[in-house]
């Protein structure tokens, strides 16, 4: 691997890879593997993990053969590559019939159903032990979110998209991606209630 | 914390039990291998061993494309020199009978026809009965 490539930045590396050099692509990967891997996983779920090897490289295939379209301009290569990762990932939930299209966004308390489906740890007092604990119920949580509020919380948090930015990936309107978002949080939160109530907000 | 980005969720995903999770190195090696040979051009991609697919098999296939291809490159060549003979045959000019050489025996004359039948030169049969 030239040590070079090692400096460059993801648009770069993707632009030589797309031009012919292969050692472009290892670096590519090499920095993004885990990331994608468990945003895939995640949105996948519990009920789909044993799917999220064939998705993940699935996605990583569909990298490779849109090579020639990407155009650095456009979006950040992180960017582009989560959207693929996450249609194909909504993609296997379709076909599993796990997404749920039209989820009702205007409902008053999203929070009773889903907390009739959730169990709730007591936190540790233990640092470590605590935020482990929180992260498990926190993937418990997404578990219960309807794919699409899930994906966009994912896209939000984990992968750092803008409410602008997640609009335009998802092509929906500046306000339902909003309101998704919105959504996705207040189920979070209640779902995490004791967890929450335990921390001053972290900023 | 804003109202639509919560740090402590973010930290909570950054802390869960997954946060750590590797693919498989099979899946790892198959996303690189199919990366590279997308560089490659095609025959070369088909040469390259997909992971499982024996050696013996691809050399099996290029010997049977090797064979049926060098079978009708030999057949048509085999082919090609009597049929070319045919038609030098066909296009040569006819060759002219040799004049007869002098003191040679004369040919026989070819036999002349038969006679006509007796049957057409005697009368037919019913005009004899009416005589």
């Amino acid at each position: 691997m030239p040590p070079a490539f090692r400096e460059l930045p993801d648009e770069d590396l993707m632009l030589a890879y797309a031009g012919g050099d292969a050692a472009a692509f290892d670096v590519l990967y090499a920095r993004h593997e885990a990331a994608l891997y468990r945003f895939v996983r995640r949105l996948l779920g519990a009920p789909l993990a044993a799917q999220a090897d064939e998705v993940f490289q699935d996605a990583w295939l569909r990298i490779v053969a849109a090579r020639a379209s990407f155009v650095p301009r456009g979006a950040a290569w992180r960017t582009w590559a989560f959207t693929i990762a996450h249609n194909a990932a909504m993609d296997r939930l379709r076909v599993a019939g796990r997404e749920v299209a039209l989820e009702r966004e205007d409902e008053d308390d999203p929070l009773e159903w889903l907390m009739a489906r959730l169990d709730h740890v007591a936190p540790s007092s233990e640092d470590h032990a605590f935020w482990r604990a929180a992260g498990a119920q926190l993937l418990h949580c997404l578990e219960a979110l309807p794919a699409a509020q899930r994906a966009a919380f994912l896209l939000h948090h984990e992968d750092g998209a803008s409410v602008e930015d997640l609009a335009q990936r998802l092509a929906l309107p500046f306000e339902t991606a909003k309101s998704r978002l919105r959504y996705a949080l207040r189920k979070l939160r209640g779902c995490m209630g004791q967890y929450l109530e335990a921390l001053e907000p972290a900023r | 914390m804003t109202e639509l980005r919560d740090a402590r969720l973010r930290k909570a995903l950054e802390e869960a039990p997954d946060a750590h999770a590797q693919p498989p190195a099979r899946i790892r090696e198959a996303i690189r291998a199919a990366a590279h040979g997308a560089m490659q051009p095609w025959w070369r991609r088909w040469w390259a061993a997909p992971r499982g697919q024996p050696q013996a098999l691809r050399w099996i296939a290029f010997a049977s494309v090797a064979l049926v291809a060098g079978g009708v490159v030999l057949s048509e060549r085999w082919a090609s020199p009597p049929a070319r003979q045919e038609v030098a045959v066909a296009q040569a000019p006819a060759p002219m009978p040799a004049p007869p050489a002098q003191g040679a025996i004369a040919p026989v004359p070819a036999k002349p026809p038969a006679a006509p039948a007796r049957e057409a030169a005697a009368p037919p049969q019913s005009q004899r009965q009416s005589q």
